[in-house]
């Protein structure tokens, strides 16, 4: 399980997540939710500790983050490798190949020979639909096809959770499809999946969980259909707002 | 004079200045620059690592060697040195020198192509769990590389250029040579022509191999392809 503990995370004077504490667990899609402005981004970059929250603890199994303490470069680095991230504008290493963005962590990262690596970054490729773009650079593909390799590059590390940080807001609509529906199989086989989005819609599809940030704060989170069929002001203007 | 005796006269001059361009000129550019890499990349690192201090002792080597005459800095180290007691021979004292003073504007053009890669590369990579090294290896230096690569190679033709001054420390490269010839042969005119020329071909031949790496090297990297 992964805990956060009241978290405050500032930038320059301004607070953006404030005593933020909550549970993720696996094999569950969490979907965060919340207006521009409201922190979503922020508390998925801090759990990944692309962020340094101000104070707060963070806990993943037996791992525990107490901030403000400073922590060594190399425990940062090992902490990130159970996380894997999707980028809203994707990401990926424009030098490599899309083979070699999927084979890059595992070789550098978690030392796998660059056989054991292949193989499995093919089948990765395969499931999103890109076995035969493997030897395409970043360039060479549309946007919704770098998307599902930046997805298959954070699905090679093995990640406890995967991240996805408005994954499709970068899209064209049209393109945006096929990498919803890869996402939407993920949460199918029961993935750890946090996700990042203003598309609600979506957000109905797949989310097990809804966190509903506002002001940094958690103003609702738990099950998906609670959230859908809440009766709070609050909420009601927000999803009617969302899903016009 | 007539025009055989001039003919005569350059191609007598062209051997000795040949020569000296094949055993120092381009070997002592080479070297020099080589040197200066090193120099540039451990210096760019430096600068926009976490320790102040590290930055602090790059950003005045830079300061120095940027803002003083790249002469005076030849002279220092070959006349100046030699009264402390350190002498250098002429080679010697120019590649530090070249290297030094090379290795200061190249490390701004390798700081700024770093610095102009996005944070959100840093953040992917990050996010891999690879450690900032290996970031700077794998993933920034490769990019970093080709954007580089156009104010190295005016920085490697400023070099060329630049090593006739070694000339002033009694180093026999190409501008020394000329200059010894037109003295015996009295006709500067003819002969710095000579060697001007020797220099625009070095610098031919560097921008060559730029325009061959930068069309390798921008297949994928960046988006502007049109060239």
């Amino acid at each position: 399980m992964l805990s956060l503990k009241d978290i405050n995370v500032s930038f320059d004077q301004q607070q953006v997540l404030k005593d933020f504490s909550a549970d993720f667990n696996e094999n569950q899609t969490t979907v965060i939710v919340g207006p521009s402005g409201s922190g979503k981004s922020t508390l998925l970059r801090t759990i990944n500790l692309l962020n340094y929250p101000t104070s707060g603890t963070l806990n993943l199994n037996q791992t525990s983050f107490v901030f403000p303490k400073q922590y060594p470069a190399k425990e940062v680095s090992h902490y990130r490798q159970n996380f894997g991230m999707v980028f809203q504008n994707f990401e990926l290493f424009p030098h490599l190949s899309a083979l070699g963005n999927v084979i890059e962590g595992p070789i550098q990262v978690l030392k796998q020979s660059k056989t054991a690596a292949t193989e499995k970054a093919k089948v990765l490729l395969e499931q999103v639909g890109l076995a035969q773009k493997a030897d395409s650079f970043p360039n060479e593909l549309s946007g919704g096809q770098q998307q599902r390799v930046a997805i298959a590059r954070a699905l090679a590390m093995e990640p406890e959770f995967i991240l996805y940080d408005e994954p499709t807001s970068a899209l064209d609509p049209e393109l945006e499809g096929e990498v919803l529906k890869v996402i939407k199989d993920l949460a199918k086989k029961r993935n750890s999946q946090i996700v990042v989005t203003h598309n609600l819609n979506f957000a109905k599809e797949i989310a097990d969980h809804i966190l509903f940030l506002e002001d940094g704060q958690v103003n609702y989170y738990g099950l998906a259909e609670g959230f859908f069929s809440s009766k709070n002001e609050r909420i009601k203007n927000f999803t009617k707002k969302m899903m016009s | 004079m007539d025009l055989m005796s001039i003919i005569d006269m350059v191609r007598q001059a062209l051997g000795p200045i040949f020569i000296a361009g094949l055993q120092v000129t381009i070997p002592l550019t080479i070297v020099s620059f080589i040197l200066a890499l090193i120099i540039a990349g451990i210096t760019a690192v430096s600068r926009i690592s976490n320790s102040r201090i590290l930055r602090f002792v790059f950003a005045t080597y830079v300061w120095i060697f940027r803002g003083t005459p790249l002469i005076v800095q030849l002279f220092i180290a070959y006349f100046g040195l030699a009264s402390l007691g350190l002498t250098l021979d002429a080679w010697t004292a120019a590649v530090i020198t070249f290297g030094l003073n090379s290795g200061a504007y190249a490390s701004e053009a390798i700081r700024a192509a770093i610095l102009s890669i996005s944070n959100g590369q840093w953040d992917a990579a990050r996010s891999l769990g690879m450690s900032r090294l290996k970031i700077l290896q794998r993933i920034i230096a490769p990019q970093a590389f080709r954007i580089a690569l156009p104010p190295l190679f005016n920085e490697l033709i400023s070099l060329v250029k630049g090593t006739s001054l070694a000339a002033s420390i009694t180093l026999v490269e190409m501008f020394l040579v000329s200059q010894r010839v037109a003295a015996r042969t009295y006709q500067p005119l003819i002969m710095y022509i000579v060697v001007a020329f020797f220099y625009l071909m070095i610098s031919t031949i560097l921008v060559g191999i730029q325009s061959y790496l930068e069309k390798r090297t921008t297949k994928h990297v960046g988006g502007n392809t049109h060239a």
